[in-house]
């Protein structure tokens, strides 16, 4: 019984194929580009690793998911003051922020 | 006392992710809300989620933690369950994109009750949300705090296997 549960566990959070991090490299830089590094890494709460990794697989676009958050609550706030008097404004305010979601891929 | 609810072992990947959120906005969702989400549409608060998720590279895996908060039955008035709701869900907010929502008593819950959908990627790092013993246990002193009632939580299962 515990076996069939563990296999079902496995199964339901395992990564897909795809997203494994199954390619190695190393990377070269001097001492003070590495303490530069890991000292971003910590402000971003990562590893030196993940923020690598997301930093430049992303490294052309200037949003990321914490400026857009950012920017959806703002819109939000403004939208629950004004959805009373004008509806309307709300679908066009989240319109534009959805558009802007859509340029982070 | 407050009993809170917490699912967070699900099957069914994204799709789950997608019919939680539809729940969470359908035609009894009062009071709805969102911390880096649409609130007024759940399709683009779910390409929202999906967006940090493909962000990060971590489409896969865990999709949500879904929690239910159900007050008791001094909680008469639905305003002040919403705002419960609200206060609840800042929890996460500052880590990971939430929709809620507030219900009135059904047949399910027979109390007002305010349903959290968290994404399980957190928009500030990518980490996925960790929903053990403790975090939870701090989650439920917190909802204590705030609606003045004694919490208890259980964690509920929604796995079914397919294989």
């Amino acid at each position: 019984m515990s076996d069939y549960k563990y296999k079902n566990k496995k199964r339901a959070h395992t990564r897909d194929k795809s997203e494994r991090k199954d390619k190695v490299t190393s990377v070269r830089c001097s001492e003070n580009e590495f303490a530069k590094i890991q000292k971003n890494a910590k402000a971003a709460g990562m590893t030196v690793n993940n923020y690598l990794v997301t930093t430049g697989a992303n490294g052309s676009n200037a949003l990321t998911p914490e400026l857009m958050v950012e920017i959806q609550n703002q819109i939000n706030y403004a939208c629950s003051v004004v959805e009373l008097n004008a509806p309307d404004e709300v679908v066009t305010m989240q319109e534009g922020a959805n558009n802007l979601w859509r340029k982070l891929m | 006392m407050a009993k809170i609810d917490v699912i967070r072992n699900t099957y069914g990947g994204m799709e789950y992710l997608h019919n939680a959120l539809a729940y969470a906005s359908d035609a009894r969702a009062l009071y709805r809300g969102g911390y880096g989400v649409n609130p007024y549409n759940y399709e683009e608060a779910y390409n929202q989620m999906l967006l940090t998720r493909q962000y990060f590279n971590k489409v896969s895996g865990n999709p949500l933690v879904h929690i239910v908060i159900a007050y008791n039955n001094q909680v008469k008035d639905l305003e002040v369950a919403a705002q419960y709701g609200q206060e609840c869900a800042s929890y996460f907010g500052n880590l990971f994109q939430v929709l809620y929502c507030t219900h009135l008593k059904d047949t399910n819950c027979g109390c007002m009750h305010t349903h959290i959908i968290i994404n399980a990627v957190s928009y500030l790092n990518g980490q996925m949300i960790v929903t053990g013993y403790n975090e939870m246990n701090a989650f439920c002193q917190y909802v204590s705090q705030v609606t003045g009632q004694k919490c208890w939580f259980y964690f509920e299962n929604k796995a079914v296997y397919n294989g």
